[in-house]
């Protein structure tokens, strides 16, 4: 992290957070509500990049905003890594992508049937209740699109990342 | 903004034109989306008397003023944090067999692009057992879940 003093302020090229998410971390780094040592988890869209300006009296806080920051960064990366795990043992998934809309993760588990399995729709969202639970700070939308004989590069978004493929 | 009353009156209309139209092949993948939108309104009807009020106005929203997350995320996390995981399970069968019955592929998340389909019209993709199932089973048991009387 560089930091350029200006007359009374500092300036810093922070990593691409989102400046509310980064506002609203700080605020909370104030009053005192949220400790290093405390995991406050929010959605970070990689895409919108900041110019970011800390008062100087408030410069001792970015230690703690940078490892709040990367918590949230960590626990996004492991809501993906424990989806794919547990989707990737039904069958019928073929692919899954993820994309971001605002701040919520939006989940493509491709499914590969050719009519309506009701069993199956069973199956999938005892899944996504699950991984729900487990990551109650983020907000998803799960999605299960049939695509027999579709091919992904057909529909998926090219900003989208796939996390699973067969 | 509808208050109980409207949402309760609209469901209860989405509700049976659900009814009839799965019992109409092939208009039946149709009474799948009237069936989603009568979950909905039950759901807003529950809602009304609670802190939330309606789904829209309770999106969380950033220092832009701009929404954080689109209704239907919003409302499928209020149905998971506040109600069982049955109803939860209703609630998203709805959504999603009415969303595959609309548009069988998601070329909605791909504009730029010429959408893929699976090759068949949303009511060979759903039986009518499947739809009157959804509608008589699904959104009897997200009603009851709810504790509206069936």
């Amino acid at each position: 992290m560089s930091l350029q003093s200006t007359d009374t302020r500092y300036e810093s090229n922070l990593p691409p957070y989102s400046l509310h998410i980064f506002n609203e971390l700080l605020n909370l780094l104030k009053k005192k509500q949220m400790k290093a040592s405390d995991t406050y988890v929010v959605y970070i869209p990689e895409s919108e990049t900041e110019t970011i300006t800390i008062d100087e009296e408030d410069i001792y806080l970015i230690p703690s905003l940078f490892w709040a920051t990367q918590k949230a960064r960590d626990l996004e990366r492991l809501a993906l890594y424990e989806i794919a795990k547990k989707f990737r043992r039904v069958k019928e998934v073929k692919s899954i992508y993820v994309q971001r809309y605002g701040e919520e993760l939006q989940i493509f588990v491709l499914v590969s049937v050719e009519k309506y399995n009701d069993d199956l729709m069973d199956k999938l969202l005892d899944m996504e209740y699950d991984i729900r639970k487990m990551f109650p700070e983020l907000v998803f939308e799960f999605f299960y699109p049939p695509a027999r004989v579709s091919e992904k590069k057909d529909f998926i978004h090219p900003q989208a990342e796939c996390i699973f493929s067969r | 903004m509808a208050d109980y009353d409207i949402h309760l009156s609209q469901a209860k209309h989405n509700e049976e034109v659900a009814k009839k139209l799965v019992k109409e092949p092939p208009c039946h993948d149709w009474g799948i989306t009237a069936a989603f939108y009568a979950a909905i309104h039950y759901f807003e009807c529950w809602l009304f008397n609670r802190a939330e009020k309606h789904t829209e106005t309770s999106i969380p929203v950033g220092e832009d003023r701009k929404f954080l997350y689109t209704p239907h995320a919003w409302r499928e996390k209020l149905v998971e944090t506040n109600l069982s995981k049955e109803a939860f399970k209703s609630f998203r069968k709805l959504r999603d067999a009415s969303e595959t019955a609309r548009y069988l592929s998601f070329h909605r998340i791909h504009p730029g692009d010429k959408p893929s389909w699976i090759d068949k019209p949303a009511p060979a993709y759903f039986s009518p057992e499947d739809a009157i199932k959804l509608v008589e089973k699904v959104l009897n048991s997200f009603k009851f879940e709810l504790g509206i009387k069936i």
